[in-house]
């Protein structure tokens, strides 16, 4: 679990555009080589190449846009040789998914207790915003 | 391996000293793996011996290792082989000042070399180098050789000559490995070494698994430890054990990130007597650690060191 701790700048909310106290992203944040250990550490018959490569690849991405990624609470395997990368605060849950098929396109999933759905295509951008919202305070 | 039209012959492009290792211990126990036991006996030798040295102060400089004005004119005064041959040589014997001078003149080289003979030597031990920039040298001197210009053009004619098909596709995939690994056209290359390395022709297979150690990107270890774990041809198989483990521009790094992957290969019971010393021997090559084959102590090793 991320150790969102310290900073309470203020962030605009991710879809109503309030407001609200958030944790600055520079915090608890990991970079290439641990995220790109923990991935390839996976056991091949558990998440299949393509998926690691097709989620290092996106997280290069999101990494060369914002330097680091807030701590995920867990990268795992999703049962089916695909992906999960999950976050968690304050009763919000955040998954990104990367399914085996290659026909699948990644994407995210997020829930609190009163809501939950899912979000495609994945991009940095997407991200960057519900890891905002997952660390958002009330 | 018959060469490649349209290029050049990949073979001759690249330092094949861990093939014969890989070789010979697949072999079993023959002449060549006892010369290889000596070999490493005398390579640990040294080692201890120049660690004892530096340890006492008693290295002893042959020179100075830099590149003087003296050697610089008479280079000024070589012809671009006879350049690029003593570039090269002294880049591997770390001359500071080499890669410098080797790069101002790098860019008057293209379409005036040769890679054979002597600087085909020379290239190939420059590629086996520990020092990432020599090799990063050796690259961009193939480049020159090859007068093929560092660009996103470059390296979208290439793509479509392959997806044209014809024998020259294992030099196709050696180029865009090199060009992406110095920073043109990167995404490109990789893309297509994935979708090449289920390509039925074993050629073409084999330069995908050196393309991605050329190429240097982690998204490629798990590829190559598939087709270092899976392929059907076991020369592809050792050239993705050799990119893993050594060739290529991997970071040591990097390479370390495939271990938990070779862990899980040896763990598969599916692995043949062949297949398992390769795993064992990448894990040696990476590690630097000379652990028996046994799971468990390179289970113990992985997890004292994370």
């Amino acid at each position: 679990m991320a150790k969102l701790v310290g900073d309470t700048s203020v962030r605009s909310h991710y879809n109503e555009g309030v407001a609200i106290k958030t944790l600055s992203t520079s915090l608890a944040g990991v970079g290439w080589d641990q995220l790109a250990g923990q991935i390839l550490g996976l056991r091949a018959d558990r998440v299949s190449p393509e998926v690691k490569a097709r989620s290092l690849t996106f997280l290069r991405s999101y990494l060369d846009h914002y330097q680091t990624l807030c701590e995920p609470a867990d990268i795992s395997a999703d049962g089916e040789n695909g992906l999960v990368i999950d976050w968690k605060q304050d009763g919000r849950f955040l998954e990104a998914v990367w399914p085996e098929s290659p026909d699948q396109p990644p994407y995210l999933y997020f829930s609190t207790a009163s809501e939950f759905g899912t979000e495609e295509p994945l991009t940095p951008v997407l991200l960057q915003s519900r890891l905002d919202w997952v660390r958002a305070q009330a | 391996m018959t060469p490649p039209t349209g290029g050049p012959d990949p073979q001759l492009i690249q330092p094949n000293h861990e093939i014969k290792v890989f070789a010979r211990v697949a072999n079993g126990p023959n002449t060549g793996t006892i010369k290889y036991m000596r070999a490493l006996r005398f390579l640990a030798f040294t080692v201890v011996v120049i660690v004892v040295m530096k340890a006492v102060g008693q290295t002893s400089a042959a020179s100075a290792g830099i590149l003087s004005p003296h050697e610089l004119e008479a280079i000024a005064e070589m012809a671009p082989q006879q350049q690029a041959e003593r570039l090269v040589e002294r880049a591997v014997s770390r001359y500071a000042g080499a890669l410098e001078e080797l790069y101002r003149l790098l860019p008057t080289w293209f379409g005036k070399l040769h890679s054979k003979g002597k600087l085909e030597t020379l290239l190939n031990t420059a590629q086996s180098s520990s020092d990432l920039k020599v090799r990063e040298a050796a690259l961009e001197v193939y480049l020159a050789e090859a007068s093929l210009e560092k660009s996103e053009a470059t390296v979208d004619r290439l793509l479509r000559e392959l997806e044209g098909g014809g024998k020259s596709r294992p030099w196709h995939v050696w180029a865009l490995a090199v060009l992406g690994n110095r920073g043109f056209g990167a995404d490109k290359v990789f893309g297509a070494l994935e979708r090449l390395r289920r390509d039925d022709d074993v050629q073409v297979r084999k330069w995908v698994a050196e393309g991605f150690s050329i190429l240097g990107r982690e998204e490629g270890i798990p590829y190559l430890l598939e087709m270092f774990g899976q392929d059907g041809s076991l020369e592809v198989r050792e050239r993705a054990g050799c990119g893993l483990a050594e060739s290529g521009m991997f970071r040591r790094e990097q390479r370390l990130r495939a271990v938990p992957g070779l862990l899980s290969l040896i763990a598969d019971g599916a692995a043949d007597a062949t297949a398992r010393k390769w795993y064992y021997q990448a894990l040696r090559e990476i590690s630097g650690q000379s652990l028996a084959e046994d799971p468990a102590a390179w289970q113990n090793w992985w997890a004292t060191r994370r």
